[in-house]
């Protein structure tokens, strides 16, 4: 008999929900996908409830719910914070207490879980456990990893009171072995510029990395002599006087503004030079704190391979470096490396504590199924919703259709691309993709303006089959969750001459032969696809290579800015009606935009959604 | 609870713990030690 765990996480940052089958991942998805509000933080309902029909299991079949982070200690922490601050924080004391405080307070957080999965119906609730928020992160970046036994970081904003964390992984044991607290934050210093440079925290971290090729790291050196202290083995000290985040709701303030030359970037404003430095330069500081705390974790536990997880290891550029450095063999990485991922690293420490193995270990696969954990849609349940709501559509054969949308991305079209379960994580990986031709240089500005509609500045991530990406890209190892940035290869590489742009007119300056995914540094976020990993992508990477001579695509998330990522036929239907798509592929279908109905709807969706 | 039960409580018991326990251990570390080798704590 099999042992089911259900993981939670919730209340902070994009909710979500996932079931370990005796210790393999088999379910996942964020709320948000469901509920159609980006980084939703409330219960995670829809998600539990898919999970379960996912299995079709019942609350009764799950032996275990785990949450992921510890809310007792959090209010400790919390309140520790808004105390070390006084007199400064009434406000701020005033308005979170009541929030812990009370009936259905976040102390009680798991009494809340327990009365909102009594609520949605589906059988005796089992017990309730709350794992801590870090070992959670390490938990989902060690046991679905291909290795026996590694180093595992984890490095976040704040959970509890862990801000970085240093494991050893062996077999199905987690052995801790040092940590950094509370405030001081590699998380919260990144937060902290993405606010100052006008991005949203939490989100807007993605931008501020896009940026920072534009710059020079003309701060670093100030940033390193002011705001943190770096000691050679990574560990690193704040120096809270320039924050504001012990106080209250915002990151940053005067000091802030009086090291860096005035006020912050307002949300949507012109993004200047400054701002451009200002990226560059936390993100160097940012990886050198990560090379070193590489180092540290390869001399500590005498690994090989190093697993990553927490918000940071979504900085796909620090991850790099460390490649690069060779610190270790190889890296693997959390696809949902963010907090999301703290509901299947909760599920995943309670499962191995429960007696569960890790039998892909050795396959040379990791236990993540391609990160495509989410909702499938089977031709059936397709062909129900084009039928009911008569949309014009063409049935073909699996080798037809690719065949078709390999032609039609040669040809320069736009495709919507519906397949396979929906992807776990913040990253599209040819599940819910939008695709391109990435040789064209035109389909950068084509797909951000007319689909996206968002600003330029960054590049698209390739695709590209795992078989040639040594061909295209410097990269040394797998990268199938888009979290490695690598150079264009040289050969690749077209010469520049000063064509005299700056800002970022500089991404329209033609760098490679893959110029709609080359960014002004001549690097790129690479998604490795392999034939295990997922078949179907691969055979359409493989045709359009058949075609082209090239096995490399654009990939960008199927959804509109500030819209999360589509998941139902309706969801890819809407945003391949409200864009420029040319082409949609949903299962064996195919959809031609020229054979669809003008597209109304009531209101301006454009002013719904909000931006992100 | 109500804003001014909060803030009470806030001035009279929040503030001169904050205080004191600054003066012994420092909870949150803002103070940097000098001398200190690395900042990881087991
Ligand atoms: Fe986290």
């Amino acid at each position: 008999m099999s042992e089911l765990v259900l993981g939670i996480s919730a209340y902070y940052h994009d909710s979500a929900a996932a079931i370990v089958r005796d210790g393999v991942p088999v379910a996942a998805a964020q709320e948000e996908r469901f509920s159609r509000k980006r980084h939703d933080s409330s219960f995670p309902a829809q998600a539990v409830g898919y999970c379960l029909d996912e299995l079709g299991a019942s609350l009764q079949d799950v032996s275990a719910v785990a949450y992921y982070e510890d809310p007792r200690l959090k209010f400790r922490r919390v309140l520790a914070t808004l105390v070390g601050a006084a007199p400064t924080s009434v406000t701020s004391f005033r308005d979170t207490v009541p929030r812990w405080l009370g009936k259905g307070g976040k102390l009680r957080t798991l009494e809340v879980v327990r009365g909102e999965l009594e609520s949605l119906d589906r059988g005796a609730v089992p017990g309730i456990v709350a794992r801590r928020h870090h070992e959670s992160h390490a938990a989902s970046a060690f046991f679905p990893s291909p290795y026996q036994s590694a180093a595992v970081l984890c490095v976040d904003g704040v959970g509890e009171w862990a801000t970085t964390t240093l494991w050893h992984g062996r077999g199905t044991e987690l052995t801790a072995l040092g940590e950094i607290r509370f405030p001081h934050s590699l998380g919260l210093l990144y937060s902290a510029f993405t606010y100052f440079c006008g991005f949203k925290v939490d989100s807007g971290e993605y931008k501020l990395m896009g940026l920072a090729p534009y710059g020079v790291p003309r701060y670093a050196d100030l940033i390193r002599e002011r705001l943190i202290d770096i000691k050679p083995d990574g560990s690193f000290h704040l120096d809270m006087r320039y924050f504001e985040y012990l106080r209250g709701h915002v990151m940053t303030g005067r000091a802030f503004e009086k090291l860096f030359d005035g006020p912050r970037r307002e949300a949507e404003g012109p993004l200047t030079q400054r701002e451009f430095d200002l990226a560059a330069s936390v993100q160097q500081v940012t990886e050198e704190v990560m090379l070193r705390l590489a180092r540290t974790a390869r001399e500590r536990t005498g690994e090989s391979t190093l697993c990553l997880a927490g918000g940071v290891a979504l900085n796909c550029v620090a991850n790099g470096k460390i490649v690069e450095g060779g610190i270790f063999d190889e890296l693997w990485i959390q696809p949902a490396a963010g907090d999301a991922g703290g509901a299947l690293g909760a599920a995943l420490a309670v499962a191995m504590e429960h007696g569960a193995g890790r039998d892909h270990v050795g396959t040379g696969q990791d236990a993540m199924s391609g990160a495509l954990l989410g909702p499938a849609f089977s031709d059936a349940q397709i062909a129900e919703y084009l039928r009911g709501r008569g949309i014009a559509h063409h049935r073909l054969d699996p080798a037809d259709l690719v065949g078709d949308v390999a032609a039609a991305l040669a040809d320069g079209k736009i495709v919507g691309w519906f397949q396979n379960r929906m992807e776990f994580g913040p990253r599209a990986l040819g599940a819910r993709s939008i695709l391109g031709d990435p040789r064209d240089p035109a389909m950068q500005s084509a797909i951000n303006l007319k689909t996206k509609f968002r600003e330029s500045f960054r590049p698209f991530a390739p695709a590209v089959l795992a078989e040639d990406a040594k061909d295209y890209f410097d990269l040394s190892q797998e990268s199938p969750y888009m979290l490695l940035v690598a150079q264009v290869a040289a050969a690749r590489q077209l010469p520049v001459t000063d064509s005299g742009a700056t800002g970022i007119d500089l991404l329209h300056v033609q760098r490679s032969t893959i110029p709609a995914v080359t960014h002004v540094d001549c690097s790129a976020r690479v998604q490795t696809v392999s034939a295990v990993g997922n078949p179907g992508y691969h055979e359409l990477l493989s045709a359009f290579k058949a075609r082209t001579g090239c096995p490399v695509l654009v990939n960008t998330s199927f959804n509109v800015r500030g819209e999360p990522i589509v998941n139902s036929p309706h969801d890819a239907y809407t945003c391949f009606m409200r864009t420029n798509i040319d082409m949609l592929a949903m299962g064996n279908f195919l959809l031609h935009k020229s054979e669809q109905p003008a597209w109304s709807e009531e209101g301006d969706w454009r002013t719904e959604i909000p931006l992100d | 609870m109500g804003k001014i039960l909060l803030s009470v409580g806030y001035f009279l018991v929040a503030t001169p713990v904050g205080w004191a326990s600054r003066l012994i251990h420092d909870p949150l570390s803002r103070r940097r030690d000098r001398r200190a080798q690395t900042y990881w704590s087991a």
